[in-house]
């Protein structure tokens, strides 16, 4: 069946491989692009402009036959109106976010709250509720570190979609009110909506976030092979491909039982000492074994984040950002595990199911385009 | 030599690897061997030490010179813990030398980790590395880039 569909934030990470995704497996959906004007993207997606000057997204794919690209700014409602302005769309994935760690919260709220609230207005207004799909991404990170339930041997257990609210971070605030702003308007129109919750991204393309966990250990030169003691301590790593990410939300916008409900979208549970003993062994770098107790490492790694801390506040002196945004240094202190039973129930088959198949296909695309450095 | 180690795999990332690969086991060859040597000649009193008497807090006698310099060669820093040479000794001494190996692996080990491996590597040095640099790193990265 043919369909319109809208993809906000399309010239993005995540945005370009939704349009390639569609492009590949939906052959009679037409896709209408929008994104940011290209001067004002540069403005406000500083982390782009500062982190790298590769910034080479798949934007050859804007310029299928089957997209159309309308440049729009969800912060200016009357820019969202050529966007609208007789169409009457199937599906709408509202990828668009400003995905920074270091923004205050102030145009966080700007651009992801009250974007959003601009967005529903105008699709409240011209839109027909009764067929349209609203797919909003969201981020486990609004959990922030729940309070697991235990199994019988006191280990954690990942946590659900009905998991309360905890935002442990600026980004994670933001993206909390837009959920809230999206339920208000899902109950007060009947708009027909589904959320999806993902960890953090990797994948070709990536680099913010755990490209800079790869970009660590390969400049440093050695994997931290830290193992935590008593084993039910140890940390995991959520992650999730971009390809699945993608797949997860065409494969939930076509379901009807997904509608009004809430999918965490995340690897299998991994530790971080797999995943760090196995990134070290794609690099090619040294790898040590350093086997710590809990209290000690609680120790080491507040320590790390108070580094960081200062670093962040010596960047922000010099006008610039620190290596790594601080939020990011929160993943060495936090229990960040989560499920991702509810979408496999209902019959998502992951391309990419572990953090091995997950990393290797990501690090592999980086040594390949040199945008990690190797000898070789 | 824990020292010499260290220093040693700092030049080896930063000026040597480029050149040629096995630069790293010249460095150790030479510089163990070098030690070796040395203290070899000054233990049998074939370089002769006691001209560092000059400085005052110095005195190396006469008799088993090379002996005593080489048990209390703190003795440049002025701590003489007076050891005198006994029979036997020299068992311990061989087993000081080949201690050496130890000591230079321990600190290559230990500076690697510290400054990296390979040419593009900075190792744990990163995490105390000050901003500014990093930004500099960033500017001039992202300036190759854009030119590219």
């Amino acid at each position: 069946m043919s369909k319109l569909v809208l993809i906000d934030g399309a010239k993005g990470h995540t945005g370009t491989f939704l349009v390639r995704e569609i492009l590949k497996t939906k052959n009679n959906w037409k896709i209408i692009a929008t994104d940011l004007p290209s001067a004002r993207r540069k403005e406000v997606m500083s982390k782009e402009t500062i982190f790298s000057g590769k910034l080479k997204y798949m934007k050859e794919v804007l310029q299928h036959e089957r997209v159309e690209f309308i440049p729009a700014d969800l912060t200016e409602p009357e820019s969202l109106e050529p966007l609208f302005k007789d169409k009457k769309y199937d599906l709408i994935f509202h990828t668009a976010s400003l995905y920074d760690y270091f923004a205050s919260l102030d145009i966080l709220r700007k651009i992801n709250v009250e974007g959003i609230r601009n967005l529903l207005e105008i699709i409240y207004k011209s839109q027909n509720l009764e067929t349209l799909r609203f797919i909003h991404w969201s981020t486990c990170g609004v959990y922030g570190e729940p309070k697991y339930k235990k199994d019988n041997k006191s280990y954690p257990i990942p946590a659900d979609e009905t998991t309360p609210y905890n935002p442990p971070n600026n980004y994670s605030i933001s993206k909390m009110e837009q959920e809230k702003v999206l339920k208000e308007y899902c109950e007060k129109y009947k708009l027909k909506t589904i959320i999806i919750r993902p960890a953090p991204i990797i994948g070709p393309y990536q680099h913010y976030g755990t490209f800079h966990i790869f970009q660590i250990v390969n400049k440093s030169g050695v994997g931290p092979g830290i193992h935590i003691y008593p084993k039910k301590k140890r940390l995991s790593m959520p992650l999730i491909h971009v390809v699945d990410l993608v797949r997860a939300a065409t494969f939930l916008a076509e379901n009807d039982k997904a509608i009004g409900e809430v999918y965490n979208i995340i690897i299998d549970p991994c530790f971080q000492e797999d995943f760090f003993e196995y990134v070290a062994d794609l690099l090619n770098v040294d790898y040590f074994n350093f086997p710590i107790w809990w209290p000690f490492y609680k120790f080491m790694s507040s320590t790390l984040f108070w580094l960081a801390k200062r670093k962040e506040k010596k960047a922000r002196k010099l006008n610039s950002r620190p290596p790594v945004d601080l939020s990011m240094a929160g993943y060495m202190k936090h229990q960040y595990l989560f499920s991702n039973e509810k979408i496999k129930k209902l019959g998502f088959k992951f391309k990419f199911p572990d953090y091995k198949s997950t990393t290797k296909d990501t690090i592999d695309w980086y040594i390949k385009n040199g945008w990690l450095e190797s000898e070789n | 030599m824990f020292w010499v180690g260290w220093v040693n795999s700092y030049l080896y990332r930063k000026f040597l690897r480029k050149r040629n690969k096995d630069w790293i086991v010249f460095l150790a060859v030479i510089s163990i061997l070098g030690f070796w040597i040395i203290d070899s000649l000054i233990y049998f009193e074939i370089i002769d030490m006691t001209w560092l008497n000059f400085l005052p807090w110095v005195d190396i006698p006469m008799v088993d010179k090379g002996k005593y310099f080489m048990w209390n060669s703190f003795i440049v820093l002025g701590l003489d813990f007076g050891i005198t040479h006994q029979p036997g000794m020299e068992i311990i001494a061989f087993f000081l030398l080949i201690s050496y190996l130890f000591w230079y692996y321990f600190g290559s080990k230990l500076g690697k980790i510290f400054h990296g491996y390979r040419t593009y590597q900075q190792g744990h040095y990163m995490i105390i590395r000050p901003v500014k640099r990093y930004i500099k790193d960033r500017e001039k990265i992202n300036r190759k880039e854009q030119k590219e």
